[in-house]
């Protein structure tokens, strides 16, 4: 019955699905951002032939980052973890090498963006705009660049991991469990929006800023356990995510 | 390199369905085995917990001697593809999954890989949502058989193809075993044209196993007779005919359960009648058919129906009714 020595002879740990994201995944993203920064400076040209331009194109545009990042989180588990399951690889595999990819594609994205601040102002100091950002935002001069570069970074990893949450919990062939998913997904979103004024929803944006200041480090210490915390619900729910889904069998 | 699996009353639910109801068998390594069954009966998901895609509800499933799921150790080792396989997006071109296979699947071989691409004519730059359902299935071939996986399962692999492409999977699956020696598993529902492939079937139902049996014990527990109709009809006479009998002019043919092809050979013969083994679907209609409720007093058929005295699974027994 079985091999089960020479099945031992070749064990895990080749770090294959990270290998694989960071030769294909982060020169993608990579190229998906330059697209994206000449979209917003087009537009920006566009609208400065209208108007005059008295905010940051890049600071609006940004503002969507997390929808992006919602959506890939969603992928992750919807499509990439059954290609991987595939492949041989398991959830444990897919769990620990992606959430290592999305940290450090959170991190060259972040830095991306913040990059893109500095390109920003030296187009609107050419072109004589206002480079106003949003009331809301924890940071208020484009020099405040570590600012910046953590807002997008934590705002990243927060919420491609409630994308991934949002599909592990609503592909659970308990139905309960979704719903139930859905409250931390809610929270973390609160959490990151309050913490970083990343958006204005509710008047939520501007309550890091009215209670912290520009930058509170408590503040952000907790939106960084938040992500944890959120990491450790995506893998109880992706240990028990269906495959294939339910009624497909 | 080649894994046997062995299951010990697998059970499997989703919400209020019963997938798997206490399933248990083993499949020894190094061979094809063929996994047949209705649609709903479990096949599936069966072969995903196999795959360690799920965690089955009760029971438990080990590969080459040790549990599979979470086991990074024995995935590596296992392939489940099919029609419900998850190869990429259907955005994503032949080549793309090709690469992703290449990049995860250890063992792959892509010099195989592009020799089964040609076989197949695929073009490796369509989309998946451009390829005929044929084509999806014939990538999926492609994966399952060049993924090199000591135990590689397909979910009914030709789905969709045309004759020409079935059988070049076919022989291309034969000639792949007889060079590696892989263990196979191969859920269809074209089964008369796979059967030549399977050393073993296995049959479930409702998420029990009905039957495990070798194909040959198991084409022998019936036979097609063919010939004058009123020889036929003398000869099957007090036998179970199973599905409508066939006539023209004066010649009949019926398919008989319960008579051995071996054993029956030289009294067909005498009656100047033709007998053949009979036909895997037949038997399979035949055993998969739905429970009729049965008179106490009449004598309960028995489900060995290799008609060797095969001692059969107790979930199997539990099937009897059947037919």
């Amino acid at each position: 019955m079985g091999e089960p020595g020479r099945a031992r002879s070749t064990t895990g740990g080749d770090r294959a699905i990270l290998r694989m994201l960071l030769g294909t995944h982060l020169p993608f993203l990579v190229v998906v951002w330059a697209a994206f920064a000449v979209l917003v400076t087009v537009v920006t040209v566009v609208v400065s032939l209208f108007q005059e331009v008295e905010i940051s194109g890049w600071d609006v545009a940004g503002s969507m980052l997390r929808w992006v990042a919602l959506f890939y989180g969603w992928w992750w588990v919807g499509q990439f973890l059954p290609v991987c399951l595939t492949h041989g690889r398991t959830r444990r595999e897919f769990a620990v090498e992606v959430t290592f990819f999305v940290a450090v594609a959170s991190t060259v994205l972040a830095a991306l963006m913040t990059l893109g601040y500095g390109a920003e102002k030296v187009l609107y100091d050419f072109r004589g705009w206002g480079q106003e950002f949003q009331e809301h935002r924890i940071y208020d001069s484009v020099r405040d660049y570590p600012t910046i570069f953590l807002t997008y970074w934590v705002v990243l990893l927060i919420w491609s991991t409630m994308g991934m949450i949002l599909k592990a919990g609503s592909g659970h062939q308990n139905e309960g469990v979704g719903l139930f998913a859905t409250l931390p997904v809610v929270g973390l979103g609160l959490l990151s929006i309050a913490g970083t004024g990343a958006d204005n929803l509710f008047g939520l944006g501007t309550l890091a800023p009215s209670w912290f200041g520009e930058f509170s480090p408590n503040m952000m210490i907790l939106m960084v356990l938040g992500y944890a915390a959120g990491v450790s619900i995506t893998w109880v729910l992706v240990r028990s995510f269906p495959l294939p889904p339910a009624g497909n069998q | 390199m080649t894994l046997g699996v062995e299951a010990t009353d697998l059970s499997m639910r989703y919400a209020r369905t019963t997938a798997l109801a206490g399933l248990g068998f083993t499949l020894a390594p190094g061979r094809i085995h063929g996994l047949l069954g209705r649609n709903g009966a479990g096949k599936t998901t069966l072969l995903s917990v196999i795959a360690g895609f799920l965690r089955p509800c009760g029971g438990q499933v080990l590969v080459g001697g040790r549990p599979v799921f979470e086991n990074s150790q024995v995935t590596r080792h296992v392939c489940l593809v099919g029609e419900s396989s998850f190869l990429g997006e259907p955005s994503d071109r032949v080549r793309e999954v090709l690469s992703t296979a290449r990049s995860l699947r250890r063992g792959w071989d892509a010099r195989y890989a592009t020799e089964l691409v040609e076989l197949f004519d695929l073009n490796t730059d369509a989309k998946m949502s451009e390829l005929s359902r044929g084509k999806r299935s014939a990538l999926i071939s492609v994966v399952g058989l060049a993924g090199g996986a000591a135990l590689t399962m397909f979910d009914e692999p030709s789905l969709g193809m045309d004759a020409p492409t079935r059988a070049a999977f076919g022989k291309a699956l034969l000639a792949e075993f007889h060079r590696s020696g892989r263990t196979f598993v191969i859920s269809t529902h074209l089964i008369e044209e796979a059967s030549p492939l399977f050393e073993e079937v296995l049959i479930i139902d409702r998420g029990r196993l009905l039957l495990q049996e070798k194909t040959a014990v198991l084409r022998n527990s019936g036979c097609r007779v063919t010939g004058p109709v009123q020889a036929v009809e003398s000869f099957a006479a007090g036998s179970r005919v199973l599905g409508t009998p066939q006539r023209l002019g004066n010649t009949s043919s019926v398919v008989l359960y319960g008579l051995s092809y071996e054993q029956e050979r030289d009294r067909a013969s005498h009656a100047g009648l033709e007998l053949e083994p009979a036909p895997l679907q037949e038997l399979f209609i035949h055993l998969t058919e739905p429970t009729e409720p049965t008179d106490s007093n009449e004598p309960t058929e028995s489900n060995d129906v290799s008609g060797t005295g095969h001692e059969q699974e107790p979930s199997a027994r539990g099937a009897s009714s059947h037919g």
